[in-house]
């Protein structure tokens, strides 16, 4: 056995050094498993980054209150009276109330407005965002970056750091046209990347005049006293209204955005990804059938001298898995310096415009380079067995 | 031996090789074909007309517009036609299955749109026999497994009723096919007096003006026109062909365009290395034949072309079998996802097929023009 490993790692050193022989051709291999690597690497990191955003933007200590029978923000209609049962309500189901005892609570109602940028660019959707003067306060994880936040009943806006970089005049100070009115910028809040970013908020009543929503609220977010309380508010919810109400923790609310898109995204790369790969496969076999063609007289010889159909398979295997790594490692490299933090974005749950930034995480890397490796593991397979089976006295008066 | 007899020798010389060239181009043209039928089916632009203009509020189309703009546009002298509509975005039966209802004047729709969706005068008949009547695009219908006369409710996402209640109920009158299979008829045809009469909020406002101009009058033109009329108004108004709607819509998702750009550039260059160094290999391994015609007086023209003909052949074969396997994968595919395969695509491809032939065949065969008698006999 342990003369197999011997002949096996001379014959794949002596292989490694007569690459630069056929340096054209096994360059075109290693750069097609390159790309190959990368596309996959792109589309993964796409997918990847879109459920960062959300994800972010989730905490399981915060309810949303969403009404008739709707698990999504859009489409689902709180009536009045079902608020006000609620707040009326005393004793402890699960929801943190203020000093004076009242429910720390913050009604919402999302606006999607189409904004363009500057003349003659495309327009694109944005979420305004219209809540209570204590939602800000009912969210983790954000702060405000720079200025103040929108007081109750002036047409003002507290802008994401997303939208503020991403459009020209959302600069604090200016005033920018939303739907038929000016509002003010007066603030910018971050939250390391999430969703949160992509949306403009403003007060519930000023939002409401502005795009004839009077009395409308869509959800209600709350603060738990901890995850577990969700089960105890949904009881309660049962009994206050004629209405459909459901309480869905906000982590699981955005998870859920989330999970559709990310997939849409895979469902794309992945097909992509392996039709490119069965190419690069062919293209592989070639490269290694070309190597066995170029090195014939010298595994010949090998053989003549003792070395045994083994070693002369797994010398090639050996030289096609060196390349697929090769291109592997190069493939991941360049979709890490080109695609990580790639500013992106697409339509999310509110058909508003969501932007989040690619993410070449480990898993990602680990999937495009374990299929760059398939590519030569398939692609060398055969050649391989071609190089044991090979004709030892036609091959050895082929040249000389 | 004639000319064509030996270069399809030379070609099966080594049948493996030129099967996985073969796969190598079909794999190519497979994703070609496929990345730009999702582009031409998504952006439906070889139905989307260019003739027809849609007014949307400048502030967005889910912004209304009050529907006494439609005096002012009408009496514009260079549009022919003009229809409105309201849209009612909902869901029927479960959250995930999305409906768009188009409520709309049925007889202003069919003097507009009527033939490219494929309104008959049958349908808009059966359409007006009562208010709470329906008509279904064939895509939508047969997604949901509706017939006609059956009764369905639609859950609104933002319209409701003015007793609070979001629920719109429809009896389906009819069915509409639309012009060709890359029209989109995923979405319903209901009466705007009948959502506009009972709804809440926004009474007497549409979400968008649809226009045909007058024979012969730029649409683009037009359109400035049109905004110029209520720029100074509370509700100024975006005027754009259904085109440039479509596009401007699908960029938002995602930059279509440049992400199957970068892909498809990515599996050509892919291709083209693969290829262009299996050429040469192959012809540095026939040197000798190539000495052997060339002693014969085999002019080096010939066999340049020879050479040339061995690699556009694996590109006409390959690219072909892509091609009819986009074909394929466009019908399997259902028209849910959209792919269609245009004529535009196939000339495309065919004219991309005949250049990649030629260019990666040049190298090679340039090789084997240039080898010298002797070095070649010296090989052996």
């Amino acid at each position: 056995m342990s003369n197999h490993i011997k002949q096996t790692f001379i014959m794949s050193r002596a292989n490694l050094f007569s690459l630069p022989r056929r340096l054209a051709i096994s360059t075109s291999m290693v750069l097609s498993v390159a790309l190959v690597v990368a596309v996959l690497a792109g589309f993964l990191a796409m997918s990847k980054g879109f459920e960062q955003a959300l994800e972010g933007a989730g905490s399981s200590d915060i309810a949303v209150v969403l009404g008739g029978g709707t698990n999504q923000e859009m489409g689902s209609d709180i009536p009045a009276d079902a608020i006000r049962n609620l707040q009326a309500m005393s004793g402890d189901f699960g929801v943190t109330r203020d000093a004076a005892g009242s429910l720390i609570a913050s009604r919402e109602i999302i606006v999607t407005i189409g904004f363009t940028p500057e003349a003659d660019t495309l327009p694109r959707t944005l979420a305004l965002r219209g809540m209570d003067a204590s939602g800000p306060l009912i969210r983790d994880g954000v702060t405000l970056s720079d200025g103040r936040l929108f007081r109750p009943s002036a047409r003002e806006i507290v802008v994401g750091a997303r939208i503020a970089a991403d459009f020209p005049g959302f600069e604090i100070g200016e005033t920018v046209r939303l739907g038929a009115l000016d509002w003010t910028v007066v603030g910018h809040f971050a939250s390391n990347g999430s969703a949160f970013e992509s949306e403009i908020w403003a007060d519930l009543e000023t939002t409401r005049a502005a795009f004839d929503r009077q009395g409308q609220v869509q959800s209600l977010r709350l603060r738990l006293h901890d995850a577990s309380s969700l089960s105890s508010l949904n009881v309660q919810l049962q009994n206050i209204s004629q209405t459909r109400l459901l309480a869905v923790s906000e982590a699981n609310l955005y998870a859920a955005q989330a999970g559709r898109t990310a997939d849409i995204i895979q469902l794309f790369g992945w097909p992509l990804a392996l039709l490119m790969a069965i190419g690069a496969t062919a293209g592989a076999l070639n490269t290694m059938m070309s190597s066995v063609a170029d090195r014939t007289v010298e595994i010949a010889t090998l053989r003549a001298l003792g070395f045994s159909r083994l070693s002369a398979c797994l010398a090639t295997w050996f030289e096609a898995i060196a390349l697929a790594c090769i291109g592997a490692v190069l493939g991941i490299l360049a979709s890490w310096l080109g695609f990580n933090g790639w500013q992106a974005s697409t339509v999310g749950a509110n058909n508003a415009s969501i932007g989040f930034q690619l993410s070449v995480t480990g898993d990602v890397m680990l999937n495009a380079g374990l299929l760059g490796l398939a590519i030569g593991a398939l692609g060398g397979a055969i050649p391989a067995f071609a190089a044991t089976r090979l004709p030892l006295t036609a091959a050895l008066r082929a040249s000389g | 031996m004639t000319f064509s007899k030996l270069a399809r020798k030379n070609m099966w010389r080594k049948p493996l090789r030129t099967v996985l060239l073969i796969i190598c181009v079909a794999v190519a043209f497979l994703i070609y074909g496929l990345t730009a039928s999702f582009v031409a089916g998504s952006q439906g632009s070889s139905a989307a007309s260019e003739d027809v203009l849609g007014v949307t509020s400048v502030a967005g189309q889910s912004q209304p517009l009050p529907i006494a703009y439609l005096g002012r546009i009408t009496s514009q002298p260079d549009v022919e036609t003009v229809g409105y509509m309201t849209r009612l975005r909902g869901f029927v039966e479960t959250e995930n299955n999305v409906v768009s209802v188009s409520a709309t004047d049925p007889a202003r729709l069919m003097a507009v749109t009527g033939p490219q969706l494929g309104l008959t005068p049958v349908l808009i008949e059966a359409l007006g026999g009562a208010r709470d009547r329906l008509l279904v695009g064939r895509a939508l219908a047969n997604a949901n497994g509706w017939i006609v006369g059956q009764r369905i409710t639609v859950t609104s996402f933002q319209i409701a009723k003015q007793d609070g209640i979001r629920n719109w109920r429809f009896e389906i009158a009819g069915i509409f096919e639309g012009e060709s299979t890359s029209t989109d008829t995923y979405f319903a045809i209901a009466h705007y007096d009948y959502v506009n009469a009972s709804r809440a909020l926004a009474q007497d406002t549409v979400s968008a003006f649809i226009l045909r101009p007058r024979a012969g009058v730029s649409p683009s033109e037009l359109a400035v026109q049109i905004d110029a009329l209520f720029a100074n108004s509370a509700t100024p108004t975006r005027t754009q062909s259904e085109k440039q709607f479509l596009e401007a819509f699908m960029r938002q998702y995602a930059d279509v365009g440049m992400i199957v750009n970068l892909v498809t550039g990515a599996a050509f260059v892919t291709l083209l290395m693969i290829i262009i160094n299996t050429m040469i290999f192959a012809v540095r391994e026939r040197r000798f034949e190539i000495g052997v015609l060339k002693t014969l007086g085999v002019s080096r023209r010939r066999i340049m072309m020879l050479v040339l003909a061995e690699t556009l052949l694996v590109f006409i074969v390959g690219g072909g079998v892509g091609l009819a396997l986009t074909k394929l994968a466009t019908v399997l595919a259902g028209p849910a996802i959209g792919l269609t395969l245009t004529p535009m695509i196939i000339a495309k491809a065919s004219a991309i097929i005949f250049i990649l032939g030629i260019a990666t065949g040049a190298l090679p065969a340039f090789n084997a023009m240039r080898t010298p008698i002797v070095s070649a006999f010296r090989t052996r």
